[in-house]
């Protein structure tokens, strides 16, 4: 196994990179990474955990499985488990449903405008990207504008829009598919359907 | 490469922490995200904020540069640039288009920074309203309402005693059209080269305990009104000495003989590469 010192060294630095740069994929290079026990998701996001959560933020995780996770993330990380109101990191794993996603974007906090930093980070868990390339991003962080897919997340997408129309207030999300691939979108990052007018 | 320390200094605790106020620093351009500055092995204030946020995101195998008001060479550029070297076994250039990360304190290099490459910026005073309001408090509060009077009347009242923005350094530009910040106390020269960076942009004030950012391709904006235009450093009629370089940031030297002022250009590894590639009819 890795040292986990260079190992979270290097994912936070692909993390770093993809939020300057959103819509843009960053490889997490799982594939070395051995751990002795099973995990409750996929490897990259084990890494993020790794290199995001320690006993001084709160986190939450929603989906199946989601205790059996939070029990190993505490046990790993000395994190703190939290309520979807007051967490830190918000983890949503790939069984979770359309309604524990929705119930977890609503209840999630924002900041205030004294202190907007105090608002959750998103790491969502995908199968995968997909290919489509329907959704155009704008906004700090892209050139002109960048071409994405979030397969199966664009319900997400529109959900993400209202909460974070009062900049600078807002919530940030990571997502990571099971191959280690990270993508960020700060909320900043302005999301509309392509051929579209549509803001979501 | 063996040595007591963890790698990159610290410990893996608050390197997390400081690469969770970064990554919102990043969501929020221009504000300044608190975070618990570490006693460092330099004193505040001599850029323990930028050494921080560089010792959180080096990597094995990034190549650092470190310059101070444009040298490689000061006794502080130095220093800071062994501490990393000691704890990471990272290599070091004086090349900024060889650097992956680039600490800086006071000014931007010549060189454009290209993608993916960071910049890190040492900050002694972050806080862009300080001159008007001295309780952090209150000037959390103006940043949360976006009310930014006293920033604007820092630059009237200097029109008003001198007839123009006087202030050389620290000239305070607008982030994505929401907070006021300090670029740091770079020249005037500089700050055009914020807007729309194709490079990463990280700001760490250590004694202040604040980092900020500012991602590529974000716009910036210099504070200046419609009738008195943001106007940098004029350059016009100046000649490095030595590469001949017309188009750069200038230091102003005196000839204790003659008493002659002539030029040089401010970032000391442009000039170089400029003499190495046989630039400039002076060298």
């Amino acid at each position: 196994m890795q040292s986990s010192v260079h190992a979270t060294a290097r994912a936070y630095r692909k993390l770093l990179l993809a939020s300057n740069y959103p819509g843009r994929r960053y490889d997490l290079a799982v594939d070395a990474l051995e751990y002795a026990f099973d995990l409750p998701f996929c490897k990259g996001m084990m890494l993020l955990v790794q290199t995001l959560i320690d006993g001084e933020v709160g986190f939450k995780v929603v989906g199946r499985g989601a205790q059996e996770a939070a029990r190993l993330i505490s046990r790993l990380t000395y994190g703190r488990p939290a309520d979807l109101e007051t967490a830190d990191f918000i983890i949503i794993l790939e069984e979770a449903t359309a309604e524990e996603k929705e119930e977890a974007l609503k209840k999630s906090k924002v900041g205030t405008l004294v202190d907007p930093h105090d608002s959750a980070t998103f790491l969502i868990a995908l199968k995968h990207f997909g290919h489509g390339n329907d959704l155009v991003l704008r906004g700090p962080g892209i050139k002109d504008n960048a071409l994405v897919s979030l397969e199966g997340q664009e319900d997400l997408m529109g959900l993400r829009e209202g909460i974070n129309r009062e900049y600078p207030l807002g919530i940030d999300m990571v997502f990571v598919d099971a191959a280690g691939e990270i993508l960020a979108l700060p909320r900043t990052t302005q999301i509309k359907r392509r051929s579209s007018s549509w803001p979501m | 490469m063996k040595n007591a320390y963890n790698f990159a200094f610290f410990d893996e605790g608050s390197k997390k922490e400081i690469r969770r106020a970064t990554l919102k620093a990043v969501a929020i351009p221009g504000y300044q995200v608190p975070f618990a500055s570490r006693e460092m092995p330099i004193a505040r204030g001599w850029g323990t904020g930028g050494l921080q946020v560089t010792l959180s995101l080096i990597n094995q195998g990034d190549v650092i540069k470190v310059i101070d008001q444009g040298t490689d060479e000061s006794v502080n550029a130095v220093s800071i640039k062994n501490l990393i070297q000691k704890t990471t076994g990272v290599d070091s250039t004086i090349d900024t288009g060889k650097a992956t990360v680039v600490q800086s304190r006071h000014r931007i290099p010549e060189e454009p920074l290209r993608e993916e490459q960071i910049i890190v910026l040492q900050v002694p005073m972050p806080e862009p309203l300080r001159f008007v309001e001295s309780s952090e408090y209150k000037t959390k509060r103006l940043h949360g309402d976006g009310e930014y009077s006293g920033a604007w009347l820092v630059l009237f009242e200097k029109i008003m005693k001198f007839g123009k923005m006087t202030g050389g350094a620290a000239h305070p530009v607008y982030v994505h059209d929401r907070y006021v910040m300090s670029p740091s106390p770079i020249p005037k020269y500089d700050n055009p080269r914020l807007d729309h960076s194709e490079g990463i942009q990280l700001f760490g004030a250590g004694r202040e305990k604040k980092i900020y950012a500012i991602p590529p391709y974000t716009k910036v904006v210099s504070l200046a009104f419609d009738d008195y235009p943001f106007e940098v450093e004029n350059q016009e009629g100046r000649v490095c000495h030595l590469c001949g370089a017309t188009d750069v940031f200038f230091d102003e030297l005196e000839d204790e003989l003659t008493h002659e002022v002539y030029y040089q250009c401010n970032d000391s590894s442009y000039c170089l590469k400029r003499l190495n590639q046989g630039g400039g009819d002076n060298a």
